[in-house]
């Protein structure tokens, strides 16, 4: 484990340093400014335990020493798991991946953490194929901002080159890419480094649980996660979901998928959301073996709600499959339901997006 | 002989298109009723008869999802419909009275209920293909008097022609009950 941390180490340094200078150098004038409130420091961040929707037990154990050895190359000091463990028994916090702001304020003041991680395993299989699917965000205790958002999946067969040469099949080699993947992101949109603005003002989100009618127990949250990781890519402010599942909780809502006026009323005057996204997750199934037959299919219904007035201003609905990208011989075949996940769900963050135009037109 | 030739080949090709083509639907529309007058509606969630679990929610909401495409109604935030249903004691959606529709008419705001029932969503086998059917039977209700002004069942299958023809696989029941509910709502918004 530690020659093959060490050998990672080594090669991701060497690429981190190559991409950062490569990023300085292409970076055009005007389409960035440097954000003056936060400066280019080390930024101190809990990391609580990570959410398991995987269904596999050992994958919380392989994916955060990973993720902590990930994040010092991040200039980013971490607060372990272990060491937050005393405050969340103190306090009986339970977060599996979701924190409201009461609890993250405590957490603040017991650790002097600024920053909150909290993220997900999605998948992790090793069935067949290996596959691995995360989900991270960035909290900023103070404001309970999302300050950044990324999903990513890999699966070991997009690594390969001709006839299956070089296929990944270690998982922690598989978990180990794709955190990097989403670190490598991490780096150019952190805390501290000039912020993106964005020509048109985005507006503000909430992001109540998916409905799940699939046989996966967790697709709801996964596809939630998503979401969410999407509109924060694209600058949307979006509430943290822990804040949104305190308020339901508190009211003795158990609202997925949907969302009654009293509530959404809550939700617009106590986080002063311009919409709601929701919606049902209605497939969401893994390919079982290699076989044309067997593909990773996802499809998902999801709807945009005034907060305001509680009216429907968009939906958007989409069903595909693996195989549906497929040109000759399996090429342009995905084989990960995640990666697969991700592109259904880029339309439904252009169609936000379209919307956001047209909500910023109408009210100039 | 010849002159038989060409029609001969065209009856046999109708004949084979017909003869695998799905069912037609069956659709009632009330001849008086001013469909213009229905701005905003709600859908109450579906019936399941099926043996699939969890089918007709999904097509409930598949079917939401498709009316608001069409852009010929506004629908009602589900949650909404839930609450609702809450107030006036509906407990199951195929029980629903005629007075329940008139007050959550009242209550939701809206001109008129569609309420469905999803009949059957199975997938059949047959030698090495699995084809799956879809029925759905579906009707609006307006809210001023609880009478129904549209109704429509609709079968779909999975295997179209080629398929039967050379049996290849067919398509997907996400794509059968896809087709399903936006045939069906053709016949409303058409």
């Amino acid at each position: 484990m530690r020659e093959f941390t060490a050998r990672i180490i080594t090669r991701h340094k060497f690429a981190t340093a190559l991409f950062v200078a490569a990023v300085m150098i292409a970076l055009p004038a005007g389409e960035t400014v440097a954000d003056s409130s936060e400066s280019d420091s080390d930024i101190t961040v809990a990391v609580p335990i990570l959410a398991n929707f995987s269904g596999d037990g050992q994958a919380i154990k392989i994916v955060l020493p990973l993720l902590l050895l990930r994040l010092e190359n991040c200039d980013v000091v971490s607060i372990r798991p272990e060491n937050l463990r005393p405050t969340l028994r103190k306090y009986r916090i339970r977060s599996m991946g979701r924190m409201s702001a009461e609890d993250a304020h405590l957490l603040q003041q017991e650790t002097g953490a600024e920053y909150i991680l909290l993220g997900s395993v999605n998948t992790f299989e090793t069935e067949i194929l290996s596959r691995v699917s995360l989900s991270f965000r960035l909290v900023h205790i103070s404001t309970m901002r999302i300050v950044w958002a990324m999903s990513d999946a890999a699966v070991g067969r997009e690594f390969s080159r001709a006839f299956g040469v070089r296929e990944v099949l270690d998982m922690e080699d598989m978990a180990w890419r794709v955190i990097d993947r989403i670190f490598t992101d991490f780096d150019k949109r952190r805390p501290g480094l000039p912020s993106k603005i964005y020509a048109t003002p985005k507006a503000k989100i909430a992001v109540v649980p998916f409905d799940n009618t699939t046989g996966n127990r967790f697709a709801g949250e996964v596809v939630s996660d998503m979401v969410l990781s999407g509109l924060v890519q694209k600058g949307f402010a979006v509430v943290e979901p822990g804040n949104v599942n305190e308020l339901l909780v508190k009211n003795h809502i158990e609202s997925r998928g949907e969302i009654d006026l009293p509530t959404l009323a809550k939700v617009y005057s106590d986080f002063g959301v311009d919409w709601v996204v929701t919606g049902s997750v209605l497939q969401f199934s893994q390919a079982r073996g290699e076989s044309v037959a067997s593909q990773p299919e996802f499809e998902f219904g999801a709807r945009l709600i005034d907060a305001a007035t509680g009216r429907i201003v968009a939906t958007y609905n989409d069903a595909r499959g693996g195989n549906d990208s497929e040109t000759i011989f399996g090429m342009g075949r995905c084989w990960s339901l995640g990666q697969l996940a991700r592109k259904s769900l880029k339309g439904l963050i252009k169609k936000v997006e379209k919307e956001n135009r047209k909500y910023v037109a109408h009210n100039n | 002989m010849k002159q038989y030739t060409t029609p001969v080949i065209i009856g046999l090709v109708i004949l084979l298109l017909t003869g695998c083509a799905g069912m037609k639907p069956t659709v009632f529309v009330h001849p008086e009723y001013n469909f213009g007058y229905v701005e905003r509606v709600a859908i109450i969630p579906f019936e399941n008869l099926s043996s699939d679990q969890g089918a007709a929610h999904r097509v409930t909401r598949l079917f939401m999802s498709e009316l608001l495409a069409t852009e010929a109604f506004d629908v009602v935030e589900p949650g909404e419909v839930t609450r609702s249903m809450n107030n006036n004691s509906v407990l199951y959606p195929a029980d629903i009275t005629q007075d329940q529709i008139i007050a959550m008419g009242k209550e939701l705001g809206v001109q008129a209920f569609i309420i469905g029932t999803l009949n059957e969503s199975t997938s059949i086998r047959s030698g090495g293909t699995a084809t799956s059917v879809v029925t759905l039977v579906v009707r609006m209700v307006e809210t001023d008097s609880g009478q129904t002004v549209w109704s429509s069942t609709h079968t779909e299958g999975g295997r179209g022609f080629w398929s039967s023809l050379f049996g290849t696989g067919g398509k997907s029941t996400s794509e059968v009950t896809r087709n399903c509910v936006k045939r069906a709502i053709k016949t409303l918004v058409d």
